[in-house]
């Protein structure tokens, strides 16, 4: 239910006598309360829990999208005779950033984990829900690491380095990039669930230098602000 | 005890119910659930603080149709009661009590919105915009949704307006270069801010991505009492990206640097300003946060169903 339902299914929802009906509904298969209360979960409530956690196992690992951008704009970046590594990356956050809030099919995840933590919120405290608050940041962290290695691709193929006057090292600033980038994510998928649309208006403006105006989101210009803040390109030898 | 009878008013009743269920909303915050928002949690909530009895029978399929029913239109009369311009009262705040850009995206991210984002009135509407998503009905959902586009709609433009002024005080012209007017800048950055600050929020209570953890990040306005979080360098970041020092204004002291040509790049050196006069926090005219008014119910008039923040 909550993989069909995404981020539309009302985390109430998830009890046992809907779910044992969807059951009979989708699967024919009958399943009696008492046969599973108190035998394996003892209320409701652990019961959903336990599903989130299911649902937390299920979710697939770190998007990529920095080397499938890439390797769609150098040919004609190349065609133009115009590789720039500031160009070239801008764009991967200009294409890159809708990933994790718009319609793309690769967002389906990031929202259910949205969902998940959303579900977490209105949970009363127990031993259940600090054990799967544990789970998310875990998975968060580990999609994090996941993404550390694309990240760190665009850094060091790029002729990139981590500006010496902020003085932190590369895997500080991509922490301090990739937690920035993702909680803005989170606040525009979160607004775009309840309708609220003014988070992904679009913006024509000139982000790199060239005289060109191209249409960004604000989730795109932030990313590419905050790599910005943090990165420099390394001037040539010489 | 004051029982609520059938002959009551359909117009009072409602009145009645709908701002004990506002105030239910209030109380449960960030942990609100479509349950807390029952017929029977609101009746339970009216006999416990006000000894005011209603009954099921007086409202079900008098008022509402059904519960989902009653539920949509207590978290559609709340979102008209938000304030809006909670991010804006903020900024000006921020922008008074700061002598440069550095210091202000500093006490902005570290602290200011930190102590917004745990505001009651700023959970609230989160919690308002979760439920929203979750109801069956297409076309009150849609409704709903309207309202809540409108007035975020309405937050973002008080929060956007306020830029300007607030970061020429700041001694902060918009890049020019970057293709925007003025105004359009202010709005991106409002965007933006706001949606990392939500994004954080929501993250904040889940236990994850924490951008208010302090982290190393040297700056002008480094000060050992006053951390870097993640949250002050995406402030500064997208400031950065979207606003350069204003030579023609007073306070600023590096009238020499070249004008950049791409997001962050030549950025100029902001040098603290002199300390200027600063007025008094108290002098803010007309603003005040966190104020979630309402009004009274006409059905009873011995009992007083209001409820204020202590700031309004």
């Amino acid at each position: 239910m909550l993989f069909r339902d995404g981020a539309q299914l009302r985390p109430d929802l998830l009890t046992y006598s809907t779910v044992l009906k969807h059951l009979q509904d989708v699967q024919g298969v009958t399943v009696n309360r008492s046969s599973i209360h108190p035998r394996i979960w003892t209320s409701n409530e652990a019961f959903r829990l336990d599903v989130l956690a299911a649902c937390l196992d299920a979710s697939s690992g770190p998007v990529s999208v920095v080397t499938e951008i890439v390797e769609a704009i150098q040919p004609v970046h190349r065609a133009n005779g115009s590789i720039d590594p500031r160009r070239t990356a801008a764009q991967v956050f200009r294409r890159g950033a809708g990933t994790f809030s718009g319609f793309d099919e690769r967002a389906v995840d990031f929202r259910r984990l949205l969902q998940i933590k959303s579900a977490l919120i209105d949970l009363p405290d127990s031993a259940a829900r600090t054990s799967l608050r544990a789970s998310v940041a875990h998975v968060e962290s580990q999609r994090m690491q996941g993404n550390n290695a694309e990240l760190q691709s665009l850094v060091i193929d790029r002729g990139f380095q981590v500006r010496p006057e902020i003085g932190i090292s590369q895997s500080d600033a991509i922490h301090i990039f990739q937690t920035l980038s993702m909680t803005m994510a989170s606040g525009i998928a979160f607004n775009e669930l309840a309708g609220i649309t003014s988070s992904t208006e679009p913006f024509l403006l000139c982000a790199t230098g060239s005289n060109t105006l191209q249409k960004w989101s604000p989730h795109g210009f932030a990313a590419w602000a905050f790599f910005e803040q943090l990165f420099e390109e390394i001037a040539p030898e010489g | 005890m004051n029982e609520v009878k059938r002959s009551a008013s359909p117009q009072s009743l409602r009145d009645l119910v709908i701002n004990a269920g506002l105030e239910l909303i209030e109380r449960e915050g960030l942990s609100l659930t479509f349950d807390s928002i029952s017929y029977a949690k609101v009746f339970e909530y009216l006999w416990d603080q006000y000894q005011v009895t209603v009954t099921r029978g007086s409202v079900h399929e008098r008022i509402w149709a059904s519960q989902d029913d009653f539920r949509r239109d207590v978290l559609t009369e709340s979102v008209s009661y938000f304030s809006d311009n909670a991010m804006a009262t903020v900024l000006a705040q921020q922008a008074l009590s700061s002598n440069d850009a550095s210091e202000f995206a500093l006490s902005l991210g570290s602290g200011t919105l930190l102590e917004l984002m745990k505001r009651p009135m700023f959970g609230r509407f989160q919690s308002v915009k979760a439920l929203s998503c979750w109801f069956d009905d297409t076309l009150a959902t849609e409704t709903l949704h309207e309202l809540l586009n409108a007035r975020s709609g309405r937050a973002l433009s008080e929060f956007a307006d306020q830029i300007p002024t607030t970061f020429r005080e700041l001694g902060l012209r918009h890049r020019a270069e970057r293709g925007l007017d003025a105004e359009q800048a202010a709005r991106l950055w409002a965007i933006i801010t706001a949606a990392v600050t939500e994004g954080g929020l929501i993250n904040y209570h889940a236990g994850s991505h924490d951008v208010t953890a302090p982290v190393e990040f040297m700056s002008v306005a480094a000060d050992a009492d006053k951390p870097w979080c993640c949250l002050s360098v995406g402030i500064k970041a997208v400031l950065d990206a979207l606003y350069e020092p204003d030579p023609d204004h007073g306070d600023f002291l590096s009238t020499t640097a070249p004008p950049p040509t791409a997001v962050g790049a030549g950025r100029s050196e902001w040098r603290p300003r002199a300390p200027v006069q600063r007025r008094n926090r108290r002098d803010v005219p007309g603003r005040s946060f966190g104020n979630w008014c309402l009004p009274p119910p006409s059905s009873c008039s011995s009992v007083t169903v209001r409820s204020c923040d202590p700031t309004c």
